[in-house]
């Protein structure tokens, strides 16, 4: 960048024509990021005349100090100056995507260009493929409006944010739409998008459950870990079927005995809780245990796991 | 198979017997000293680099795990990553640089198994070079498996374990093998093959293939593994088995593997992301105590079932247990990183230790090959040897 900032210096609003300005439609973008910081305006100078490049709209602040420069001759290099200005660094990740999508798409910023250029700038860089790389980021720039306000409200991190990119952008949008009704926090949101999708996958629609569990008096985040569970459970139909026999073969034990065992019925073992209160307890419990029907019971759960 | 790739040699290299293979069959590679970097796994499926052998080759099978038993199958790391693109592999997910890689010095290699036969004479050894990679997929290339075969007909010791999904037979089918190499193919069914193991050969050239090696007097594996679970696995699975044992016979059959498709569970998303079309991701499946996710048990003791049922069907026996007195037409069968009462509940028993499984390999190949395993070693030597994995 071979680019000339002058000192800021104090430079009378007289001195400067506000005729042509307009809000940049960039601006609009990160125009909340830069309302809430103190930038200054960039200014060039065209021969006595101070012309405003960015930043019209601080000039009604109170600024009084002003950042003038010489103004880059091709369009790519004003947008890089205004990313390096206005400190794209550090702008939320849904707004520097934004940004990217923006350039790409309305200002026909070349691929190229802004890989090698503005990628830096916006601190989105990463080793290896970067095709790969900008395709992922432009991507994530095109899901649903609502979504990326979801993401931006739930600070998504960019590997949260290419978890997001396996699934639907139609399903993503359904999920975002639950948040109200029921809460959910960023990393229930990818778990739900992941357990609806493999529902999906499977031929199970899930509006059914989701309208059901909406109308339950429970609170929103109540609701969300029940959704979650219960498509899990659906996901796992032998899984839940064996439990189901389980617990109603458990359920036939003395209600001194209490078993339970792995949900996943990976690891093939029981694990036996007794409760006493006296030691004459023991005796009796001994019994209990080995007595046919409870031995003959927990020979059946056993089997079953 | 050879399809275009670049390819590259390390300098040290450059006087090998590889080198002079892959002059031969696709003109002078370029020198490099260090192996292109690759991170996208897919772009370093179209590099090749032969280079020297880093470090100790020779090692055990990674996939121990206490929980499972495991085979204690010896590995050489000759080969890393591999021309073909199963959506389940787990490479994609595992390798720092994906560019391929072949040693090129394959008499280091054979000094590594050398040492190792030296430093144990007492026991047998299965030796597989597909820890990373496919043992023949390259081979047009490279030469390394002919030079390996080559090397082990010479040694009593060792049986190589030759894995493949391809076809590559032609070039190893004259050599003076004695019987010390078992080629082994990685079966599944054709809709399997065709969806899920991109680039691999197909279905009738690997039975073709199949067909050869056995004609050229090789002791032949299957390793139905990963098994995966779709609509019509309960016809498909059976079919396959008897189709491959009409097509060899099961006494030239050293041994046979049955494990399920498992997975890291972040390698889900990975797969979803390298293979937007596939399916096996959305099964019936739960984390295991490896870390790995699998179907759930009863899914897996259905598949396996079945699978079990049809084996013996078609080698004619009662019995397909390792544990059990073999007859000469019944491979020795295993499963793949399996619990132990999956082992109890399928075929009545389990090995108790490892070691118990290692000896009975042997035991094994010794009663169905007399000719190619001398002495058998004991149970205890097999269990209480340094690099047998305890179970506790
Ligand atoms: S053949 Fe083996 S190593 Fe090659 S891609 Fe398939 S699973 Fe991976």
């Amino acid at each position: 960048m071979s680019q000339t900032y002058l000192a800021p210096e104090q430079i009378s609003t007289n001195q400067i024509d506000l005729s042509g300005s307009k809000t940049w439609p960039l601006f609009k973008l990160i125009d909340h990021h830069i309302q809430a910081s103190k930038h200054f305006p960039i200014l060039y100078l065209n021969n006595t005349q101070y012309h405003v490049l960015f930043g019209h709209k601080q000039l009604n602040k109170d600024i009084t100090t002003c950042i003038c420069i010489e103004r880059p001759e091709s369009s790519h290099q004003l947008f890089l100056l205004f990313c390096e200005l206005y400190d794209a660094a550090s702008w939320p990740l849904m707004t520097k995507l934004s940004v990217m999508n923006y350039l790409y798409f309305n200002a026909k910023i070349t691929r190229n260009i802004l890989q090698k250029e503005f990628l830096k700038t916006l601190n989105l860089h990463q080793q290896g493929h970067q095709a790969n790389h900008f395709n992922t980021l432009l991507k994530i720039s095109q899901l649903p409006t609502k979504v990326q306000g979801f993401c931006q409200e739930k600070k998504y991190s960019l590997k949260q944010l290419k978890q997001l990119l396996l699934y639907p952008p139609s399903l993503l949008l359904q999920l975002s739409e639950l948040d109200g009704p029921f809460k959910i926090s960023a990393s229930q949101f990818i778990l739900l998008a992941q357990h609806a999708h493999d529902m999906a996958q499977n031929n199970r629609p899930i509006t059914k459950i989701i309208q059901q569990i909406q109308q339950s008096n429970e609170r929103p985040s109540q609701r969300s870990t029940r959704l979650i569970n219960e498509l899990k459970t659906q996901l796992t139909p032998r899984l839940s079927q064996a439990n189901k026999h389980l617990h109603s073969l458990s359920a036939t034990l003395p209600e001194q005995l209490q078993v339970n065992w792995d949900p996943n019925l990976e690891i093939k073992s029981l694990n036996l809780n007794v409760s006493f209160k006296r030691n004459e307890d023991i005796q009796s419990i001994a019994q209990l245990i080995q007595a046919p029907k409870t031995q003959k019971t927990l020979k059946a759960i056993l089997k079953g796991i | 198979m050879s399809t275009q790739k670049q390819i590259f040699i390390d300098p040290s290299q450059s006087k090998s017997n590889t080198a002079q293979q892959i002059k031969q069959s696709c003109g002078s590679p370029i020198e490099v000293s260090e192996a292109p970097l690759n991170k996208d796994f897919r772009s370093g499926k179209k590099t090749l680099a032969i280079t020297p052998k880093k470090g100790q080759a020779f090692d055990t099978c990674a996939t121990y795990s206490n929980e499972y038993v495991c085979c204690n199958v010896k590995v050489l790391k000759s080969i890393k990553n591999c021309p073909f693109d199963c959506s389940y592999c787990f490479l994609q997910d595992y390798l720092n640089n994906s560019t391929m890689q072949v040693v090129g010095d394959t008499d280091a290699l054979i000094k590594e198994i050398q040492s190792a036969c030296e430093q144990q004479p007492w026991r047998l050894f299965r030796i597989g070079t597909w820890e990373l990679g496919d043992s023949l997929a390259l081979e047009a290339e490279t030469g390394q498996a002919k030079a390996l075969i080559k090397a082990v007909a010479k040694m009593p010791q060792v049986f190589l374990e030759l894995k493949t999904k391809s076809d590559q037979v032609d070039s190893i089918l004259d050599l003076d093998h004695q019987e010390r190499s078992v080629i082994s193919w990685s079966m599944n069914p054709p809709r399997i093959i065709r969806e899920q193991e991109h680039r691999t050969s197909d279905y009738e050239s690997r039975l073709l293939a199949m067909k050869k090696a056995v004609d050229a007097g090789y002791l032949i594996g299957l390793h139905f593994d990963p098994m995966i679970y779709y609509d019509e696995w309960e016809q498909d699975y059976p079919e396959l088995i008897a189709n491959i044992f009409e097509t060899i016979p099961s006494n030239r059959v050293a041994w046979i593997s049955l494990g399920s498709l498992r997975f890291k569970p972040d390698m889900k998303q990975q797969i979803m992301a390298n293979f937007p079309k596939q399916q096996i991701t959305h099964a019936e499946m739960v984390t295991g105590n490896d870390g790995k996710m699998r179907y759930v048990k009863p899914l897996r003791l259905d598949m396996y079932e079945k699978v079990i049922s049809a084996i013996k069907a078609a080698c004619n026996t009662d019995t397909i247990s390792p544990i059990q007195v073999p007859s000469p037409n019944t491979p020795l069968f295993y499963f793949c990183m399996e619990r132990w009462d999956v082992w109890e509940h399928l075929l009545g028993e389990s090995p108790r230790s490892v070691g118990h499984l290692d000896h009975l390999f042997a035991q094994h190949l010794q009663h169905r090959f007399p000719h190619l395993v001398n002495n058998v070693a004991s149970i205890e030597q097999y269990e209480t040897s340094q690099d047998t994995p305890i179970r506790t």
